[in-house]
């Protein structure tokens, strides 16, 4: 079943000869369980088609299907419910909440919603993200590669159905960086977890299942290959 | 530099509303100094004006000397010679009364030194200027001052009668001798007040310019990191505030002097007959430099730390994602209540405040110190009011007449047509000893109230029946003053409504028959006269603090004053112990008439009683008197809402670009999925605990200053306790309640509309 379908979606912004196609009639779907990477050189447009499948933009025509529904008629307030329980999006400047700790920062989705927290599940997850020493930290205690893992805590703790990776690892230095899309594998292998990773680094898309090459607003290429969890857990 | 320069010009131009906001700021600060000034300086120069018109323009005039010894003057050092005139006749009551200099009128100026005949046949007076008026009359100088040694000069000169001389003491004072105390009272209150309003604009202002360097603290950091020197970073702060000034300042110069020429108008308007002539607007070029000069030392304080805080910068800051601020990662629990009221938006708003204490606490502090200054003027001058008032109690009455009779009391009344007015008897009244204790307890005095005003008396302290004639209502505020010299008023009586009060009538009489009276009190007689006594007893009805027309507003018997009707039972069968008292009348415009009347037609000679009435106009003056509480009302009022104004406008600058510096923040919340009204508790839980907080602080200090300016007033002209200023501080709390919230919404507008993707692609955070 897909978890996700876009449907003859694009994006314009300006008008007449200043029209630009960000995102032009692109249509492709998404199994629950994939790992999709997608690459395009800056200005493709992959930067604004995952912010419209995040709900943090609206498209100028077309459908987005996510998990039933399409969200592309979705109302404010209904976005951000969609928001806080279907979709988590980790940025490349991660955007944690400086005021909140690490912990607070990762329960903060959930509590939005008024979810119950599971304390032992939010210690594992912790645990696996390497941060159990420093969960009562602020952001601003933190190295990137750290920040950027509480991010990734932060959309995965939620359990959504999609995880949005929007060049997760443009800000931070090769280790880390590795470190962080070796953490979206093990969630994408161990927990099921859809993920969709935007990078214009042709080695970070390597590690995905599929990878979707944008040029101009449009899909050029869409290549799956399996993926051998063996492989990288040696590496890790 | 002038890349500088030109992104000073942008960020001023980008942040349009806090640069207008800093600006109006400013231009208030300097615009309610210039008033104060100008408003001295316009009363001094009318005094001047006044002074110049009825004697002179000279400090010191040498009467009636001999035309042969004028040189000795003219030589005389330290002085300047203005003009001179022929001899004054010394018999003339205005040289000799009170000591002041002849009257213009009387003489006339001769200018030319050369009209003078230079003889011993021909006198004249000198009319002079001091070279030096701070040192003429400065007593450690007495042996060497010009006046003491032109005596010597002529007397050496063979000039033997004793010197004659007059002071023109305003121009004198006014142009630097030693003043008077009233004078040095006006000019100490106008600098303190000054210094004050300074310090206060200062501190302001520089909460202006502190956010705005929190805002720019990444463009600080990019500049250094390309080689911006610490200087050249100082340097723009204080360019930026140069820019603002040079906008404010003379904004402000003008609404200052705007506000000098309306406040003279008013007193003008008003007070006018208080005065000789009418108040003139005079503000000198000096006061105008003076307060450029304060403008520019408030600015240059202002932007001083900020600018040492925006030159230490590290480049750093700019390449990394570090805070402008410090944060601390202290554990905090939200207490329960917020988070059930107000959710996690509560909880993340609670949060902040407690983690993100530097980047409110600018905001906090504007809010104290507007709070603090806005109660502690607030409270000073409302004890002006009050002094004003308690000199001048306005008891309704326009005229009264005391001492008649009853009869000429209703003969006027009738003869006018009066519409409102009261007249009073009393009787006379012996101290009596209560019998059910045993114990003395102070008399309370009787008052017999005509009919109709007793009727509107009783409605006024909340009678509805219409049995006037056994109300007694007892009027109890007893004012007093105690061993510190306060004015304090409170119940005085034990009474309660419903208790009896015992009084003894007494009168005087000088029938023989009359010792046949069981009454008759021997202890008391005067001889020839012979005193009756009765006893009468009365249930009190109302118990107020509220008095008929005339009477004043602060009885001076500890027992209280007893008001009853004509038709009460103890004055209807006691008519002969009690005589009219005085008559009070409402109705204006009618003074002039009875003061005619009164004093010209012979009929009512036979209406008098034995001692000879008088009577008094007081409309006249209390039309002065209520316009100068309106005069006091308006400054006050004026000079609190400028100071709330520049407070406003400092909380409004805060407020606002914390906001504005939380825009990403708002924007991740949302991304993750916080829906608009959970957006909206937060900021609306962050206005309630800005409120609080600052409210928690200023007021106290606010008190305090309060309290400060009584204990300072104290002794003085103040004569009554401390009173806690429940008004200012009900206003202070509605006020910033209303503001922060109304600015917090301002402020959030525009992110309630932002994109939330291109807010959090901006970098900077």
């Amino acid at each position: 079943m897909s978890i996700l379908e876009v449907k003859n979606l694009s994006k314009h912004y300006g008008k007449g000869d200043n029209l630009v196609r960000a995102v032009d009639d692109v249509s492709f779907s998404v199994e629950e369980g994939e790992f999709v990477a997608i690459i395009g050189a800056s200005g493709s447009g992959k930067s604004t088609l995952m912010h419209m499948i995040g709900g943090v933009d609206n498209p100028t025509s077309g459908e987005i299907i996510v998990d039933g529904e399409n969200i592309a008629k979705y109302s404010a307030d209904k976005l951000a419910i969609f928001r806080r329980e279907k979709v988590g999006i980790i940025y490349q400047f991660y955007n944690l909440i400086p005021v909140l700790t690490v912990r607070e920062n990762i329960t903060l989705p959930c509590d939005l919603g008024k979810r119950p927290i599971d304390k032992a599940r939010l210690d594992g997850l912790i645990a696996d993200l390497g941060l159990t020493e420093r969960a009562m930290y602020l952001p601003n205690q933190l190295s990137g590669g750290q920040q950027q893992r509480v991010a990734i805590g932060r959309a995965l703790f939620a359990q959504p159905k999609l995880i949005l990776a929007d060049e997760p690892t443009g800000n931070l230095d090769k280790k880390s960086g590795d470190e962080i899309v070796q953490l979206l594998k093990v969630a994408n292998l161990r927990y099921h977890q859809t993920i969709i990773l935007i990078t214009h680094d042709i080695n970070i898309a390597a590690q995905a299942n599929r990878i979707i090459t944008f040029e101009d607003g449009k899909i050029i290429k869409d290549e799956r290959r399996p993926i051998e969890e063996h492989e990288n857990s040696n590496e890790a | 530099m002038r890349t500088l320069t030109k992104l000073n010009l942008d960020n001023l131009r980008q942040n349009r509303a806090r640069t207008v906001v800093t600006i109006i700021g400013i231009a208030l600060s300097v615009a309610l100094i210039l008033s104060v000034v100008g408003t001295v300086t316009s009363l001094l120069h009318t005094e001047r004006v006044d002074a110049i018109n009825e004697y002179g323009d000279f400090h010191i005039v040498y009467v009636n000397i001999p035309g042969d010894k004028i040189a000795v003057i003219e030589e005389s050092k330290g002085y300047i010679v203005q003009y001179y005139s022929a001899s004054i006749n010394p018999e003339d009551d205005e040289l000799y009364s009170y000591g002041y200099p002849p009257s213009r009128g009387s003489y006339e100026a001769i200018m030319d030194p050369d009209a003078i005949v230079r003889d011993a046949e021909h006198s004249y007076c000198v009319f002079l200027k001091y070279e030096n008026p701070a040192y003429a009359r400065d007593t450690e100088s007495f042996s060497s001052n010009p006046d003491t040694q032109l005596a010597r000069a002529l007397k050496d000169a063979g000039y033997l009668e004793e010197l004659e001389t007059r002071t023109n003491i305003t121009i004198f004072e006014l142009d630097g001798g030693i003043p008077r105390t009233g004078r040095i009272l006006l000019l100490s209150f106008a600098s303190l007040s000054l210094g004050v309003m300074a310090i206060v604009a200062a501190f302001l202002i520089r909460n202006s310019f502190n956010i705005s360097i929190t805002e720019r603290v990444r463009q600080f950091g990019i500049l250094a990191s390309v080689g911006a020197r610490p200087r050249q970073i100082r340097h723009m702060v204080y360019q930026e505030g140069g820019m603002v000034g040079l906008i404010a300042i003379p904004l402000g110069l003008v609404l200052g002097a705007g506000a000098t020429a309306a406040i003279i108008a008013i007193i003008n308007n008003l007070v006018g007959s208080l005065f000789d002539a009418s108040l003139l607007f005079y503000i000198p070029l000096e006061a105008y430099l003076l307060i450029i000069g304060i403008g520019m030392i408030i600015i240059i304080l202002s932007a001083a730390s900020p600018a040492i805080v925006a030159s230490r910068v590290s480049p750093i800051a700019a390449l990394r994602n570090v805070q402008d601020v410090k944060l601390k990662a202290k554990k905090v629990r939200t207490p329960k209540f917020l988070q059930r009221v107000w959710g996690i938006g509560g909880v993340i708003a609670h949060k902040n405040l407690k983690r993100s204490r530097q980047k409110y606490r600018t905001t906090v502090v504007s809010i104290v110190i507007s709070v603090a200054v806005f109660i502690g003027i607030a409270t000073f001058m409302n004890y002006g009011h009050k002094v004003v008032g308690l000199f001048f109690e306005d008891t309704g009455s326009n005229y009264v007449i005391t001492q008649g009779s009853v009869e000429l009391y209703e003969k006027v009344a009738q003869k006018f047509n009066l519409k409102e007015y009261a007249y009073y008897q009393i009787p006379g009244q012996g101290t009596i000893e209560n019998a059910e204790n045993g114990k003395m307890v102070p008399r309370t005095r009787l008052y017999v109230v005509s009919r109709d005003e007793f009727v509107r008396f009783a409605k006024r302290v909340g009678y509805r029946g219409d049995d006037y004639a056994s109300q007694v209502i007892l009027q109890d505020n007893y004012t007093s003053t105690d061993s510190s010299g306060s004015i304090q008023t409170k119940r005085s009586t034990e009474y309660k409504v419903g208790d009896f009060v015992r009084l003894r009538l007494q009168k005087m009489s000088m029938d023989s028959t009359d010792t046949e009276d069981p009454n008759h009190d021997e202890q008391t007689d005067i001889v020839g006269y012979k005193f009756i006594n009765k006893d009468v007893t009365l249930r009190i009805t109302q118990i107020t603090d509220e008095a008929p027309l005339g009477e004043s507003n602060h009885t001076l018997y500890t027992g209280g004053i007893a008001y009853v009707s004509e038709e009460n039972s103890v004055y209807m069968e006691n008519r002969d112990f009690f005589h009219a008292n005085t008559m009070q009348i409402k109705d204006s415009g009618v003074g002039e008439k009875i003061t005619n009347y009164l004093d010209t037609d012979k009929t009512i000679q036979n209406l008098d009683t034995d001692q000879g009435f008088y009577y008094q106009d007081i409309e006249k003056g209390m039309q002065v008197t209520r316009n100068t509480i309106l005069l006091s009302e308006i400054l006050i009022y004026g000079f609190v809402i400028v100071v709330s104004l520049i407070g406003a406008t400092n909380i409004f600058n805060t407020i606002t670009t914390n906001i504005a510096l939380r825009a990403k923040e708002f924007a991740i919340l949302k991304s993750i999925g916080m829906s608009q009204k959970e957006f909206n508790h937060m900021v609306r839980l962050e206005s309630v605990l800005y409120t609080t907080r600052a409210l928690m602080i200023g007021l106290p200090i606010g008190l305090l200053i309060s309290y400060g300016i009584y204990k300072l007033l104290d002794g003085g002209m103040l004569k009554f306790g401390w009173l806690i200023p429940w008004w200012a501080i009900a206003t202070s709390i509605i006020a910033v309640a209303l503001l922060v919230a109304s600015i917090m919404r301002y402020s959030t507008r525009r992110i309630r509309k932002q994109n939330i993707i291109e807010t959090i692609r901006k970098e900077s955070f």
